[in-house]
C-alpha cells in the first residue's frame, strides 16, 4: 500500500498542526466515508470462474476554517483489501489522493496551498506535491502560480529530478469577457517531458450569448495541439451549442516515456481531426429537459469522416428523482467504427428510501470477438439515515458483452458525512 | 504599491461554499434558476449542469475552478480525475445513474471504436505515465 511518495510534504503538514491552535481559533470537522464492498461473479471463455471480494474505503477529512475564510486542513485517500480473492495475486492497494493546508485570507484577494494536491486550471491538470497560490488583489487581473513535484511521472525512474511549474494569468471584466494565458512545464529526471503555453477565453455577447474555449501550444513539439471552443446562444425554451475542435495529434498526444502505446503510436502518424457540431437543449416544462448532440469528425491524412449522434430527454419529480432515455448512433468511416445505443434510467426519491435502474443495450455493425451487441442492467436501491448523513445502497448489475459471457457484480456501499 | 492602492472595496468576492443544494428546495441543479442569466458578477450560465455537462465542463472548469469548488470538494473531482484509483466513477457511484458518467455499461468494448475516431477524448483522462495503468495491461 503506497500512501506518502516524497518526504518534505508531511513535515510541512505535521510543523503546520503543531502551530494549529494558534492560527485558527474557530475549527470545523468534516469526515467523509464512502466503505464500498463488490462481489463479482464471471464466467470467462475456457469455462473458468472468476470470483472477488474487493473491499474499498474512500476517507476525506476537511478541518478548520471549511465555510468561512481561514486556514484549513484538506485530506482524501483510498485503500482497498481483497476479502476473497482468486482472481489477482495483489490483495491491498491504496494511495493517498491529496492532503493540504489551505489559506485563504479574510478578504479573499489570497488563496495559498500546501501539500499534495490537485491542480486544474489552464493547460494544467495535474496531482502535485508542492505549493499553489492564487491573488485577485489586483482589480480585473487574477494570478496563480504553483510549484512542485509532480505524481504523474513517479512511474518512470522514480520522482528524483521531477518537477513542475506553471503560472496563469486572467485579465476580466465582469459581465463582458476573461482572458487567461497559462503555463507549464514539466521535467522528468531532470528532462523536459512537457511544455505547454495555453489561452482561454471567454466573450460575453449581447442577448446572453456566451462565446468561450481554449487552445494549447505544446513549447517541445513547436505546434498548435488543440483548439476548442463554442457558443452558447440561448432563445426563448431553447439553448443551442455550436462548436468546433481542433487537434494535431504530434503536439496533443505527448509520446513521451511512460505513456500508453496507443496515444504514442497515434502521435507519430502525423494525421489531424477537427470535430464540429451542435448541441440542441429544449425545455418544454420545468421538470423536462429533452437534448440532442451532433458530432462530425474529418481527418487530415485518414480515409473518412465520422458521425456521432445523441439524443436524449429527462423528467424530474424533484431534485435527484429523475427518469431517462438516451439514444446514440455513431457512425464511422468502416463497420467496425459503427454502433447504436440505446439506454433507460430512472432515479426515484422515496425518502427516505431511493430505487434506481439502469439498462443499456448496443449494437455494433461489425462483431467484437463473434458478438454483435451487448446488455447491461443494473437494479440498485437504498435508504438515507440521520437526516441524510448516512446513505446506504445495494445495487446488482448484469452485463453481456464482447469481453463476457455473463457478468454478475453486487455492490454494497455505505456513505457517511460528519459534519456537512 | 500603486496596485495594491489600486484594489477598490466592494469589488466582489465568491464565497467560500455555496449553501448546500438540498437546503435550496427541491429546485432543478441549473444555476439559472436562482441567479437568472445576468453576466455579473459571474456569468453562471457556463455552469449549468445539463445532461451532456461532463462532456463539456472542462473549458469552464479550466477557466475559474473556484466556482466548482463552491459545491464540489477536490474528492468529487478526483473520482475522474486523478493519478490512480482503481473504481471508475460508473462503479464508485453506481447508484447515481443520472451523472452521465462515460463508462457505464459496455465501454470496455465501445471504448475501442470511440479511441478509434477520437484519441484525444481518451488522452484527456489517460494520457499521462500514471493514469496510462488502466491502458497498459491490455496496450502496453
Amino acid at each position: 500500500m503506497t500512501f506518502y511518495r516524497g518526504r518534505a510534504i508531511p513535515f510541512w503538514v505535521l510543523a503546520l498542526l503543531m502551530a494549529w491552535p494558534s492560527l485558527a481559533p474557530a475549527m470545523e470537522l468534516g469526515l467523509s466515508s464512502d466503505t464500498i464492498v463488490r462481489h463479482l461473479e464471471r464466467d470467462e471463455r475456457g469455462g473458468q470462474t472468476r470470483s472477488l471480494l474487493p473491499a474499498y474505503e474512500f476517507l476525506r477529512l476537511d478541518y478548520g476554517n471549511i465555510r468561512t475564510p481561514g486556514l484549513s486542513l484538506h485530506a482524501y485517500g483510498w485503500g482497498r483489501a481483497n476479502l476473497r480473492d482468486n482472481y489477482a495475486t495483489n490483495t491491498t492497494a491504496g494511495e493517498l489522493l491529496y492532503a493540504y493546508l489551505e489559506y485563504l485570507d479574510p478578504n479573499r484577494d489570497w488563496q495559498v496551498r500546501l501539500g499534495r494536491q490537485y491542480v486544474f486550471e489552464g493547460v494544467t491538470r495535474e496531482s502535485l506535491d508542492g505549493a499553489y497560490v492564487k491573488t485577485d488583489i489586483i482589480p480585473t487581473v487574477t494570478v496563480s502560480a504553483y510549484a512542485g513535484s509532480p505524481l504523474n511521472l513517479e512511474d518512470t525512474a522514480g520522482r528524483r529530478g521531477d518537477s513542475i511549474v506553471g503560472a496563469r494569468v486572467v485579465h476580466a471584466l465582469p459581465g463582458r469577457y476573461d482572458v487567461g494565458v497559462s503555463y507549464k512545464r514539466t521535467a522528468n529526471n531532470g528532462t523536459a517531458d512537457e511544455e505547454l503555453l495555453g489561452t482561454d477565453v471567454s466573450l460575453l455577447l449581447p442577448a446572453n450569448m456566451t462565446l468561450l474555449g481554449h487552445s494549447t501550444f505544446n513549447l517541445i513539439t513547436h505546434g498548435f495541439g488543440e483548439h476548442s471552443y463554442e457558443a452558447r446562444i440561448p432563445i426563448a425554451a431553447f439553448e443551442l451549442r455550436p462548436f468546433i475542435q481542433k487537434y494535431r495529434y504530434a503536439d496533443y498526444l505527448n509520446g513521451r516515456a511512460g505513456g500508453a502505446k496507443p496515444f504514442r503510436f497515434v502521435s507519430q502518424l502525423g494525421d489531424k481531426v477537427t470535430i464540429a457540431g451542435c448541441e440542441v437543449f429544449w425545455y418544454p416544462a420545468e421538470n423536462i429537459e429533452v437534448g440532442g448532440r451532433y458530432k462530425h469528425y474529418e481527418y487530415d491524412r485518414r480515409f473518412g469522416s465520422a458521425d456521432m449522434y445523441t439524443a436524449l430527454a429527462t423528467v424530474r419529480r424533484r431534485i435527484f428523482s429523475e427518469i431517462g432515455a438516451e439514444v446514440g448512433r455513431v457512425d464511422g468511416d468502416r463497420a467496425e467504427n459503427r454502433y447504436y445505443l440505446g439506454r433507460a434510467y430512472a432515479y426515484w426519491d422515496i425518502a427516505p428510501f431511493f430505487v434506481t435502474g439502469d439498462v443499456m443495450y448496443v449494437s455494433y455493425d461489425e462483431e467484437i470477438y463473434g458478438k454483435g451487441s451487448a446488455f447491461f442492467a443494473s437494479a440498485g436501491m437504498g435508504r438515507k439515515f440521520f437526516d441524510r448523513a448516512l446513505n446506504v445502497k445495494l445495487s446488482l448489475d448484469f452485463s453481456r458483452d464482447p469481453y463476457f459471457d455473463k457478468d454478475y457484480r453486487g455492490t454494497l456501499a455505505a456513505s457517511y458525512q460528519f459534519g456537512k | 504599491m500603486l496596485l495594491v492602492s489600486c484594489a477598490g472595496a466592494g469589488r466582489y468576492r465568491l464565497p467560500v461554499k455555496h449553501p448546500p443544494i438540498y437546503d435550496l428546495g427541491e429546485r432543478r441543479e441549473f444555476c439559472t434558476k436562482c441567479h437568472g442569466y445576468k453576466k455579473e458578477p459571474v456569468d453562471f450560465e457556463r455552469y449549468n449542469h445539463t445532461p451532456l455537462f461532463t462532456d463539456f465542463h472542462r473549458l469552464v472548469a479550466y477557466q475559474d475552478q473556484r466556482i466548482c469548488a463552491l459545491c464540489h470538494e477536490q474528492s468529487f473531482c478526483n473520482d475522474c480525475h486523478v493519478t490512480r484509483t482503481e473504481l471508475k466513477p460508473s462503479i464508485k457511484n453506481e447508484t447515481e445513474n443520472y451523472r452521465r458518467v462515460q463508462h457505464r455499461g459496455d465501454y470496455l468494448s465501445r471504448h475501442r471504436i470511440d479511441g478509434r475516431l477520437d484519441p484525444t477524448s481518451c488522452f484527456r483522462c489517460h494520457g499521462s505515465p500514471r493514469t496510462a495503468e488502466t491502458c497498459r495491461p491490455c496496450h502496453g
